[in-house]
Protein backbone atom coordinates (compact mmCIF):
# COMPACT_ATOMS: atom_id res chain seq x y z
CA UNK A 1 0.00 0.00 0.00
CA UNK A 2 1.40 3.48 -0.49
CA UNK A 3 2.43 5.60 2.53
CA UNK A 4 0.72 8.64 1.71
CA UNK A 5 1.77 10.05 4.75
CA UNK A 6 5.85 8.87 3.86
CA UNK A 7 8.30 11.68 4.38
CA UNK A 8 9.62 10.91 1.05
CA UNK A 9 6.49 11.50 -0.43
CA UNK A 10 7.11 15.04 0.38
CA UNK A 11 10.00 16.57 -1.12
CA UNK A 12 8.46 19.00 -3.36
CA UNK A 13 9.28 18.83 -7.37
CA UNK A 14 11.14 21.64 -9.07
CA UNK A 15 8.47 23.74 -10.30
CA UNK A 16 6.70 24.38 -6.36
CA UNK A 17 6.21 27.54 -5.17
CA UNK A 18 7.46 27.78 -1.36
CA UNK A 19 4.70 30.23 -0.51
CA UNK A 20 1.71 27.33 -0.30
CA UNK A 21 3.78 26.72 2.65
CA UNK A 22 2.55 28.94 5.20
CA UNK A 23 -1.06 28.74 4.56
CA UNK A 24 -1.26 25.03 4.80
CA UNK A 25 1.01 26.06 8.35
CA UNK A 26 -1.60 28.59 8.95
CA UNK A 27 -4.75 26.07 8.19
CA UNK A 28 -3.05 23.72 10.95
CA UNK A 29 -2.57 26.81 13.32
CA UNK A 30 -5.68 28.47 12.98
CA UNK A 31 -7.44 25.49 14.29
CA UNK A 32 -5.49 24.65 17.31
CA UNK A 33 -5.75 28.81 17.76
CA UNK A 34 -9.51 27.77 18.98
CA UNK A 35 -7.63 26.42 22.25
CA UNK A 36 -7.26 30.54 23.39
CA UNK A 37 -11.39 30.59 22.72
CA UNK A 38 -12.50 28.06 25.10
CA UNK A 39 -13.60 30.04 27.60
CA UNK A 40 -16.96 30.78 25.24
CA UNK A 41 -18.27 27.42 26.76
CA UNK A 42 -17.86 28.29 29.68
CA UNK A 43 -21.08 30.19 30.74
CA UNK A 44 -22.93 27.88 28.39
CA UNK A 45 -21.39 24.61 29.58
CA UNK A 46 -22.01 26.27 33.53
CA UNK A 47 -26.06 25.83 33.10
CA UNK A 48 -25.93 22.47 30.99
CA UNK A 49 -27.79 20.87 32.91
CA UNK A 50 -30.39 23.27 34.00
CA UNK A 51 -30.34 25.37 30.13
CA UNK A 52 -31.71 28.69 31.79
CA UNK A 53 -29.97 28.70 34.96
CA UNK A 54 -27.81 27.42 36.79
CA UNK A 55 -28.53 24.19 38.70
CA UNK A 56 -26.11 24.22 41.55
CA UNK A 57 -24.60 20.84 43.45
CA UNK A 58 -25.38 20.47 47.27
CA UNK A 59 -22.86 22.28 49.74
CA UNK A 60 -22.38 18.58 51.54
CA UNK A 61 -20.74 17.18 48.27
CA UNK A 62 -17.30 16.76 48.28
CA UNK A 63 -14.72 18.06 45.56
CA UNK A 64 -14.87 14.29 43.66
CA UNK A 65 -18.55 14.23 44.35
CA UNK A 66 -19.40 17.34 42.46
CA UNK A 67 -16.92 16.03 39.21
CA UNK A 68 -19.03 12.75 39.36
CA UNK A 69 -22.34 14.12 40.05
CA UNK A 70 -24.55 14.27 36.67
CA UNK A 71 -27.69 16.23 38.31
CA UNK A 72 -25.78 19.30 39.14
CA UNK A 73 -24.07 21.92 37.00
CA UNK A 74 -19.86 22.39 36.73
CA UNK A 75 -18.44 25.55 37.98
CA UNK A 76 -16.87 27.84 35.70
CA UNK A 77 -13.71 26.92 37.88
CA UNK A 78 -13.70 23.18 36.95
CA UNK A 79 -13.55 24.00 33.75
CA UNK A 80 -11.02 26.30 33.62
CA UNK A 81 -8.60 23.04 34.39
CA UNK A 82 -8.66 22.75 30.67
CA UNK A 83 -6.60 25.84 30.21
CA UNK A 84 -4.05 24.29 32.58
CA UNK A 85 -4.32 20.73 30.65
CA UNK A 86 -4.06 22.80 27.26
CA UNK A 87 -0.48 24.21 28.33
CA UNK A 88 0.90 21.26 30.17
CA UNK A 89 0.25 18.94 27.68
CA UNK A 90 1.16 21.33 24.51
CA UNK A 91 4.85 21.72 25.78
CA UNK A 92 5.21 18.10 26.87
CA UNK A 93 3.71 16.66 23.96
CA UNK A 94 6.16 19.30 21.46
CA UNK A 95 8.92 18.31 23.94
CA UNK A 96 8.34 14.45 23.53
CA UNK A 97 7.48 14.14 20.20
CA UNK A 98 9.72 17.01 18.51
CA UNK A 99 12.33 14.02 17.49
CA UNK A 100 9.89 11.98 15.95
CA UNK A 101 8.42 14.87 13.80
CA UNK A 102 12.02 15.18 12.45
CA UNK A 103 12.30 11.46 11.98
CA UNK A 104 8.79 11.26 10.35
CA UNK A 105 8.21 14.76 8.63
CA UNK A 106 5.56 17.37 8.89
CA UNK A 107 2.73 15.56 6.79
CA UNK A 108 2.36 12.59 9.34
CA UNK A 109 2.77 14.83 12.60
CA UNK A 110 0.40 17.03 10.99
CA UNK A 111 -2.26 14.32 10.61
CA UNK A 112 -1.75 12.46 13.84
CA UNK A 113 -2.33 16.34 15.22
CA UNK A 114 -5.60 16.97 13.22
CA UNK A 115 -6.44 13.26 14.59
CA UNK A 116 -5.91 14.41 18.17
CA UNK A 117 -7.65 18.17 18.02
CA UNK A 118 -10.38 16.89 16.16
CA UNK A 119 -11.04 13.44 17.69
CA UNK A 120 -10.18 15.06 21.26
CA UNK A 121 -12.99 17.79 20.26
CA UNK A 122 -15.63 14.62 19.67
CA UNK A 123 -14.77 12.76 22.99
CA UNK A 124 -15.68 16.54 24.61
CA UNK A 125 -19.15 16.43 23.15
CA UNK A 126 -19.79 12.78 24.36
CA UNK A 127 -18.39 13.95 27.50
CA UNK A 128 -21.41 16.97 27.32
CA UNK A 129 -23.80 14.76 25.79
CA UNK A 130 -23.46 12.56 29.06
CA UNK A 131 -22.53 14.93 31.23
CA UNK A 132 -19.17 13.43 32.34
CA UNK A 133 -16.17 16.17 32.74
CA UNK A 134 -13.30 13.99 32.99
CA UNK A 135 -14.25 13.18 29.29
CA UNK A 136 -13.89 16.93 28.72
CA UNK A 137 -10.50 16.75 29.96
CA UNK A 138 -9.48 13.68 28.73
CA UNK A 139 -10.58 14.50 24.92
CA UNK A 140 -9.68 18.67 24.71
CA UNK A 141 -7.27 18.42 27.39
CA UNK A 142 -4.82 15.94 27.21
CA UNK A 143 -5.46 13.88 24.03
CA UNK A 144 -6.46 17.43 21.87
CA UNK A 145 -3.51 18.95 24.04
CA UNK A 146 -0.70 16.60 22.51
CA UNK A 147 -2.62 17.88 19.21
CA UNK A 148 -1.62 21.51 20.01
CA UNK A 149 2.11 20.36 20.73
CA UNK A 150 2.35 18.40 17.43
CA UNK A 151 0.29 20.67 15.35
CA UNK A 152 2.69 23.65 16.59
CA UNK A 153 5.86 22.45 15.86
CA UNK A 154 4.57 20.54 12.80
CA UNK A 155 5.57 23.37 10.21
CA UNK A 156 8.47 25.15 12.01
CA UNK A 157 11.49 23.62 10.23
CA UNK A 158 9.89 23.34 7.37
CA UNK A 159 9.11 26.85 7.34
CA UNK A 160 13.23 27.52 8.04
CA UNK A 161 14.49 25.35 5.78
CA UNK A 162 12.16 27.03 2.80
CA UNK A 163 12.88 30.37 3.98
CA UNK A 164 16.21 31.19 4.82
CA UNK A 165 16.72 34.22 3.62
CA UNK A 166 12.94 35.08 6.24
CA UNK A 167 13.27 32.70 8.77
CA UNK A 168 11.40 35.49 11.49
CA UNK A 169 8.84 36.44 8.78
CA UNK A 170 8.08 32.47 7.79
CA UNK A 171 7.50 31.05 11.29
CA UNK A 172 6.24 34.43 12.28
CA UNK A 173 3.41 33.83 10.06
CA UNK A 174 2.26 30.18 11.47
CA UNK A 175 2.84 31.16 14.83
CA UNK A 176 0.35 34.41 14.22
CA UNK A 177 -2.08 31.82 13.27
CA UNK A 178 -2.16 30.33 16.46
CA UNK A 179 -3.07 33.72 17.79
CA UNK A 180 -5.55 34.58 15.44
CA UNK A 181 -7.66 30.84 15.84
CA UNK A 182 -9.59 32.41 18.69
CA UNK A 183 -10.56 35.05 16.39
CA UNK A 184 -12.33 32.75 14.25
CA UNK A 185 -13.37 29.80 16.54
CA UNK A 186 -15.09 31.94 19.17
CA UNK A 187 -17.49 34.08 17.00
CA UNK A 188 -18.06 30.77 15.28
CA UNK A 189 -18.92 28.75 18.23
CA UNK A 190 -21.08 31.63 19.62
CA UNK A 191 -23.14 31.35 16.17
CA UNK A 192 -23.01 27.45 16.47
CA UNK A 193 -24.34 27.28 19.65
CA UNK A 194 -27.21 29.84 19.12
CA UNK A 195 -28.31 27.70 16.20
CA UNK A 196 -28.33 24.55 18.11
CA UNK A 197 -29.08 25.50 21.36
CA UNK A 198 -32.91 24.14 21.89
CA UNK A 199 -34.78 23.65 25.09
CA UNK A 200 -33.39 20.37 26.19
CA UNK A 201 -29.64 21.60 25.30
CA UNK A 202 -27.31 24.60 24.98
CA UNK A 203 -25.90 23.66 22.03
CA UNK A 204 -22.44 22.89 22.99
CA UNK A 205 -21.86 19.10 22.39
CA UNK A 206 -23.62 19.53 19.27
CA UNK A 207 -21.00 22.86 18.29
CA UNK A 208 -18.36 20.62 19.89
CA UNK A 209 -19.05 17.84 17.07
CA UNK A 210 -19.08 20.46 14.28
CA UNK A 211 -15.94 22.27 15.24
CA UNK A 212 -14.15 18.78 15.45
CA UNK A 213 -15.14 18.06 12.21
CA UNK A 214 -14.17 21.31 10.55
CA UNK A 215 -11.31 21.73 12.49
CA UNK A 216 -10.31 17.62 11.78
CA UNK A 217 -10.75 18.20 7.62
CA UNK A 218 -8.81 21.94 8.13
CA UNK A 219 -5.61 20.54 9.53
CA UNK A 220 -5.68 17.11 7.45
CA UNK A 221 -5.87 19.71 3.88
CA UNK A 222 -3.18 22.00 6.00
CA UNK A 223 -0.64 18.64 6.26
CA UNK A 224 -1.90 17.50 2.65
CA UNK A 225 -0.45 20.70 1.85
CA UNK A 226 2.81 20.46 3.10
CA UNK A 227 6.57 20.06 1.16
CA UNK A 228 9.70 19.55 1.97
CA UNK A 229 12.82 21.31 -0.16
CA UNK A 230 14.90 19.18 -1.56
CA UNK A 231 18.09 18.86 0.64
CA UNK A 232 20.14 22.01 -0.64
CA UNK A 233 17.44 24.00 -2.00
CA UNK A 234 18.07 27.78 -2.04
CA UNK A 235 15.80 30.69 -3.05
CA UNK A 236 16.44 31.83 -6.46
CA UNK A 237 19.21 34.63 -6.02
CA UNK A 238 19.99 34.08 -2.31
CA UNK A 239 23.14 33.12 -0.53
CA UNK A 240 23.78 31.90 2.29
CA UNK A 241 25.20 35.13 5.13
CA UNK A 242 29.08 35.27 5.28
CA UNK A 243 30.36 33.59 7.91
CA UNK A 244 31.09 36.53 9.62
CA UNK A 245 27.63 36.99 10.67
CA UNK A 246 28.77 34.90 14.15
CA UNK A 247 25.28 34.88 15.65
CA UNK A 248 23.78 32.62 12.20
CA UNK A 249 25.11 29.35 12.78
CA UNK A 250 25.61 27.59 8.95
CA UNK A 251 26.47 24.42 11.36
CA UNK A 252 23.86 21.89 13.27
CA UNK A 253 23.67 21.14 16.97
CA UNK A 254 22.17 17.62 17.76
CA UNK A 255 18.89 17.75 19.53
CA UNK A 256 20.46 15.68 22.62
CA UNK A 257 23.32 18.03 22.36
CA UNK A 258 21.09 21.03 22.34
CA UNK A 259 20.20 21.26 26.28
CA UNK A 260 24.09 21.05 27.50
CA UNK A 261 24.33 24.06 25.94
CA UNK A 262 24.33 27.08 27.58
CA UNK A 263 22.46 28.88 25.06
CA UNK A 264 19.66 26.87 25.21
CA UNK A 265 18.59 27.40 28.57
CA UNK A 266 19.29 31.38 27.84
CA UNK A 267 16.60 31.31 25.29
CA UNK A 268 14.65 29.28 27.68
CA UNK A 269 14.85 31.80 30.16
CA UNK A 270 13.91 34.65 27.08
CA UNK A 271 10.92 32.69 25.90
CA UNK A 272 10.10 31.99 29.86
CA UNK A 273 10.43 35.48 31.09
CA UNK A 274 8.79 37.25 28.10
CA UNK A 275 5.93 35.12 28.21
CA UNK A 276 5.44 35.28 31.96
CA UNK A 277 5.23 38.66 31.81
CA UNK A 278 2.91 38.74 29.15
CA UNK A 279 0.79 36.23 30.16
CA UNK A 280 0.54 38.34 33.91
CA UNK A 281 -0.25 41.06 31.70
CA UNK A 282 -3.01 39.91 29.78
CA UNK A 283 -4.42 38.48 33.09
CA UNK A 284 -4.60 41.65 34.53
CA UNK A 285 -5.36 44.46 31.32
CA UNK A 286 -8.84 43.85 31.79
CA UNK A 287 -9.83 44.34 35.60
CA UNK A 288 -6.75 46.94 35.64
CA UNK A 289 -8.89 48.83 33.27
CA UNK A 290 -12.19 48.39 35.02
CA UNK A 291 -11.07 49.08 38.32
CA UNK A 292 -8.35 52.01 37.52
CA UNK A 293 -10.63 54.09 35.32
CA UNK A 294 -14.11 52.65 36.24
CA UNK A 295 -17.38 55.32 35.64
CA UNK A 296 -14.69 57.15 33.41
CA UNK A 297 -15.38 54.48 30.47
CA UNK A 298 -18.92 55.40 30.55
CA UNK A 299 -18.47 58.89 31.27
CA UNK A 300 -19.65 59.36 34.45
CA UNK A 301 -17.17 60.55 37.31
CA UNK A 302 -17.49 57.33 39.35
CA UNK A 303 -15.59 54.63 40.50
CA UNK A 304 -16.44 50.85 39.88
CA UNK A 305 -17.50 50.13 43.40
CA UNK A 306 -20.27 53.00 43.04
CA UNK A 307 -21.50 52.32 39.72
CA UNK A 308 -25.27 50.71 39.39
CA UNK A 309 -25.22 47.11 38.15
CA UNK A 310 -26.14 48.11 34.66
CA UNK A 311 -23.09 50.44 34.67
CA UNK A 312 -20.94 47.90 36.02
CA UNK A 313 -22.04 45.73 32.65
CA UNK A 314 -21.43 48.33 30.02
CA UNK A 315 -18.19 48.80 31.70
CA UNK A 316 -17.54 45.42 31.76
CA UNK A 317 -18.66 45.45 27.74
CA UNK A 318 -15.99 47.82 27.33
CA UNK A 319 -13.36 45.70 29.03
CA UNK A 320 -14.21 42.85 26.76
CA UNK A 321 -13.56 44.92 23.78
CA UNK A 322 -10.37 45.73 25.10
CA UNK A 323 -9.47 42.17 25.17
CA UNK A 324 -10.55 41.49 22.12
CA UNK A 325 -8.05 44.32 20.47
CA UNK A 326 -5.61 43.13 22.53
CA UNK A 327 -5.08 39.86 20.72
CA UNK A 328 -5.39 41.54 17.81
CA UNK A 329 -2.13 43.81 18.78
CA UNK A 330 -0.86 40.25 19.82
CA UNK A 331 -1.18 38.42 16.41
CA UNK A 332 0.23 41.90 14.98
CA UNK A 333 3.07 41.74 16.85
CA UNK A 334 3.72 38.24 15.79
CA UNK A 335 4.47 38.96 12.37
CA UNK A 336 5.60 42.36 12.34
CA UNK A 337 8.76 41.61 15.07
CA UNK A 338 9.06 38.12 13.56
CA UNK A 339 9.63 39.90 10.47
CA UNK A 340 11.85 42.87 11.49
CA UNK A 341 14.02 40.54 13.37
CA UNK A 342 15.29 39.28 9.66
CA UNK A 343 17.11 42.58 9.44
CA UNK A 344 17.99 43.57 12.04
CA UNK A 345 18.94 40.35 14.08
CA UNK A 346 17.25 38.40 17.21
CA UNK A 347 19.27 39.59 19.59
CA UNK A 348 18.44 42.81 18.67
CA UNK A 349 15.02 42.01 18.41
CA UNK A 350 14.89 40.89 21.77
CA UNK A 351 16.95 43.77 23.50
CA UNK A 352 13.84 45.90 22.20
CA UNK A 353 11.40 43.48 23.57
CA UNK A 354 12.65 43.91 27.21
CA UNK A 355 14.15 47.53 26.98
CA UNK A 356 11.22 49.06 26.10
CA UNK A 357 9.02 46.49 27.79
CA UNK A 358 10.55 47.18 30.87
CA UNK A 359 9.94 50.87 30.52
CA UNK A 360 6.38 50.24 29.23
CA UNK A 361 5.30 47.92 32.22
CA UNK A 362 6.38 50.17 34.54
CA UNK A 363 5.15 53.22 33.36
CA UNK A 364 1.13 51.04 33.04
CA UNK A 365 0.40 52.81 36.64
CA UNK A 366 1.59 56.52 35.79
CA UNK A 367 -0.92 56.14 32.31
CA UNK A 368 -3.62 54.73 34.28
CA UNK A 369 -3.35 57.40 37.11
CA UNK A 370 -3.22 60.46 34.54
CA UNK A 371 -6.68 59.44 33.38
CA UNK A 372 -5.92 58.71 29.71
CA UNK A 373 -8.05 55.78 28.52
CA UNK A 374 -6.68 56.15 24.70
CA UNK A 375 -2.79 56.50 26.06
CA UNK A 376 -3.42 53.36 28.92
CA UNK A 377 -4.93 51.24 25.57
CA UNK A 378 -2.50 52.20 23.37
CA UNK A 379 0.79 51.25 25.87
CA UNK A 380 -1.06 47.73 26.30
CA UNK A 381 -1.62 46.62 22.55
CA UNK A 382 1.84 47.84 22.02
CA UNK A 383 3.02 45.56 24.92
CA UNK A 384 1.18 42.67 23.21
CA UNK A 385 2.69 43.29 20.57
CA UNK A 386 6.20 42.21 21.81
CA UNK A 387 4.89 39.78 23.58
CA UNK A 388 3.30 38.34 20.40
CA UNK A 389 6.60 39.21 19.03
CA UNK A 390 8.71 36.95 21.61
CA UNK A 391 6.62 33.69 20.81
CA UNK A 392 6.91 34.06 16.87
CA UNK A 393 10.82 35.50 16.41
CA UNK A 394 11.84 32.10 19.21
CA UNK A 395 12.20 29.36 16.06
CA UNK A 396 14.14 32.13 14.27
CA UNK A 397 16.08 32.56 16.77
CA UNK A 398 16.44 28.71 17.43
CA UNK A 399 17.37 28.57 13.59
CA UNK A 400 20.19 30.87 14.05
CA UNK A 401 21.69 29.50 17.33
CA UNK A 402 21.73 25.76 17.04
CA UNK A 403 21.00 25.56 13.06
CA UNK A 404 18.03 24.09 10.80
CA UNK A 405 18.57 20.28 11.07
CA UNK A 406 16.62 19.89 14.59
CA UNK A 407 15.01 23.12 15.33
CA UNK A 408 11.66 22.04 14.91
CA UNK A 409 12.37 19.57 17.88
CA UNK A 410 14.89 21.47 19.72
CA UNK A 411 11.75 24.02 19.70
CA UNK A 412 9.51 21.11 21.16
CA UNK A 413 12.01 21.18 24.03
CA UNK A 414 11.72 25.02 24.63
CA UNK A 415 8.03 25.22 24.58
CA UNK A 416 8.13 23.69 27.94
CA UNK A 417 9.30 27.43 29.23
CA UNK A 418 5.78 28.36 27.72
CA UNK A 419 4.04 25.80 29.97
CA UNK A 420 6.42 27.11 33.04
CA UNK A 421 5.09 30.94 32.03
CA UNK A 422 1.44 29.49 31.93
CA UNK A 423 1.81 28.61 35.67
CA UNK A 424 4.54 31.28 36.44
CA UNK A 425 2.89 34.47 35.30
CA UNK A 426 -1.09 34.37 36.48
CA UNK A 427 0.17 32.66 40.42
CA UNK A 428 2.59 35.68 40.49
CA UNK A 429 0.20 38.63 39.52
CA UNK A 430 -2.69 36.62 41.86
CA UNK A 431 -0.69 36.06 44.44
CA UNK A 432 0.86 39.79 45.12
CA UNK A 433 -2.61 41.41 44.38
CA UNK A 434 -3.71 39.45 46.82
CA UNK A 435 -0.94 40.76 49.20
CA UNK A 436 -1.49 44.22 48.54
CA UNK A 437 -4.98 44.12 49.19
CA UNK A 438 -4.82 41.99 52.28
CA UNK A 439 -2.14 45.13 53.08
CA UNK A 440 -4.91 47.49 52.91
CA UNK A 441 -3.87 48.45 49.40
CA UNK A 442 -6.83 50.25 47.55
CA UNK A 443 -8.10 47.48 44.32
CA UNK A 444 -7.02 50.28 41.93
CA UNK A 445 -3.59 50.30 43.69
CA UNK A 446 -3.07 47.17 43.87
CA UNK A 447 -1.67 46.56 40.43
CA UNK A 448 1.03 49.40 40.45
CA UNK A 449 3.44 46.63 42.70
CA UNK A 450 2.61 43.66 40.19
CA UNK A 451 3.49 45.71 37.13
CA UNK A 452 6.60 46.60 38.63
CA UNK A 453 6.91 43.27 39.75
CA UNK A 454 6.58 41.85 36.21
CA UNK A 455 9.05 44.62 34.74
CA UNK A 456 11.66 42.65 36.90
CA UNK A 457 10.70 39.77 35.36
CA UNK A 458 11.75 41.59 31.90
CA UNK A 459 15.10 42.69 33.22
CA UNK A 460 15.84 38.50 33.90
CA UNK A 461 14.99 37.60 30.37
CA UNK A 462 16.85 41.19 29.21
CA UNK A 463 19.99 39.37 31.08
CA UNK A 464 19.63 36.07 29.28
CA UNK A 465 19.51 37.78 25.93
CA UNK A 466 22.39 39.93 26.60
CA UNK A 467 24.80 36.62 27.67
CA UNK A 468 23.78 34.93 24.28
CA UNK A 469 26.65 33.83 22.65
CA UNK A 470 27.21 31.70 19.37
CA UNK A 471 27.41 27.87 20.33
CA UNK A 472 31.12 26.29 20.75
CA UNK A 473 32.05 24.72 18.21
CA UNK A 474 32.17 21.30 19.70
CA UNK A 475 28.64 20.86 20.10
CA UNK A 476 28.46 21.30 16.43
CA UNK A 477 27.48 17.91 14.17
CA UNK A 478 30.33 16.38 12.35
CA UNK A 479 29.77 15.55 8.92
CA UNK A 480 29.48 12.02 9.52
CA UNK A 481 26.61 12.42 12.44
CA UNK A 482 24.78 14.47 10.23
CA UNK A 483 24.79 12.08 7.09
CA UNK A 484 23.63 9.70 9.63
CA UNK A 485 20.96 11.37 11.19
CA UNK A 486 19.94 12.75 7.35
CA UNK A 487 19.85 8.99 6.51
CA UNK A 488 17.66 8.30 9.82
CA UNK A 489 15.51 11.39 8.42
CA UNK A 490 15.20 9.93 4.52
CA UNK A 491 16.84 12.87 3.72
CA UNK A 492 20.23 11.76 2.50
CA UNK A 493 19.50 9.48 -0.60
CA UNK A 494 18.04 12.86 -1.83
CA UNK A 495 21.77 14.65 -1.00
CA UNK A 496 23.36 11.76 -2.72
CA UNK A 497 21.50 11.35 -5.89
CA UNK B 1 12.86 1.57 -3.63
CA UNK B 2 13.32 4.96 -1.61
CA UNK B 3 15.65 6.25 -4.71
CA UNK B 4 13.49 6.30 -7.33
CA UNK B 5 10.88 8.60 -5.56
CA UNK B 6 13.26 10.88 -4.04
CA UNK B 7 14.13 14.39 -6.53
CA UNK B 8 18.05 14.87 -6.89
CA UNK B 9 19.62 17.39 -5.20
CA UNK B 10 18.57 21.22 -5.81
CA UNK B 11 22.13 22.54 -5.40
CA UNK B 12 20.86 25.34 -7.82
CA UNK B 13 17.98 28.05 -7.39
CA UNK B 14 14.86 27.32 -9.27
CA UNK B 15 11.73 29.05 -9.94
CA UNK B 16 8.48 28.23 -9.37
CA UNK B 17 6.12 27.73 -12.43
CA UNK B 18 3.61 30.48 -13.06
CA UNK B 19 0.99 28.37 -12.64
CA UNK B 20 1.75 27.90 -9.04
CA UNK B 21 1.02 31.50 -8.34
CA UNK B 22 -2.40 30.90 -8.93
CA UNK B 23 -2.83 27.65 -6.54
CA UNK B 24 -0.84 30.31 -4.00
CA UNK B 25 -3.70 32.47 -4.56
CA UNK B 26 -6.49 29.89 -3.84
CA UNK B 27 -4.66 28.60 -0.97
CA UNK B 28 -4.08 32.25 1.02
CA UNK B 29 -7.43 32.49 0.41
CA UNK B 30 -8.76 29.44 1.51
CA UNK B 31 -7.25 30.60 5.33
CA UNK B 32 -7.76 34.53 4.98
CA UNK B 33 -11.22 34.69 4.59
CA UNK B 34 -11.85 33.22 7.53
CA UNK B 35 -9.16 34.59 9.13
CA UNK B 36 -10.36 38.79 7.66
CA UNK B 37 -14.13 37.94 8.87
CA UNK B 38 -12.57 37.21 12.58
CA UNK B 39 -10.21 40.65 12.34
CA UNK B 40 -13.48 41.93 11.59
CA UNK B 41 -15.59 40.53 14.29
CA UNK B 42 -13.00 41.44 16.68
CA UNK B 43 -12.74 45.42 15.21
CA UNK B 44 -16.53 45.39 15.49
CA UNK B 45 -16.83 44.30 19.36
CA UNK B 46 -13.59 47.07 19.77
CA UNK B 47 -16.02 49.89 18.63
CA UNK B 48 -17.47 50.23 22.00
CA UNK B 49 -14.22 51.31 23.23
CA UNK B 50 -13.87 54.20 21.05
CA UNK B 51 -17.42 55.45 21.40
Amino acid sequence: MVDLLAKERTIAKPSYNRWLVPPAALAIHLSIGMAYGFSVFWLPLSKAIGITEVVPCPEDLNWFAKIIADECDWKISTLGWMYTLFFVYLGSSAAVFGHWLERVGPRRAGVVAACCWGGGLLISALGVYIHEIRLLWLGSGIIGGCGLGLGYISPVSTLIKWFPDKRGMATGMAIAGFGGGAMIGAPLAELLMQHYASPTSVGVWETFVTLGLIYFIAMLCGAFGYRLPPLGWKPAGWEPPPQRKTMITAHHVHLYRAPSTVQFWLLWGVLCMNVSAGIGVIGMASPMLQEVFGGKLIEVDLSLAQLSGQQIKDVALIAAAFTGLLSLFNILGRIFWSSLSDYIGRKITYFIFFTLGMLLYASAPEAGQLGFVALFVALFCFILTMYGGGFATIPAYLADMFGTQFVGAIHGRLLTAWSTAGVLGPVLVNYIREFQIERGLPNQDAYNVTMYVLASLLLLGFTCNLLMRPVAQRYYMTEAELESERRLAHEAVAGKS
Amino acid sequence: MRNRKIPPRAEQEQHPSHASWFLVAIAWMLVGIPLGWGIYITLLKSLVLFR
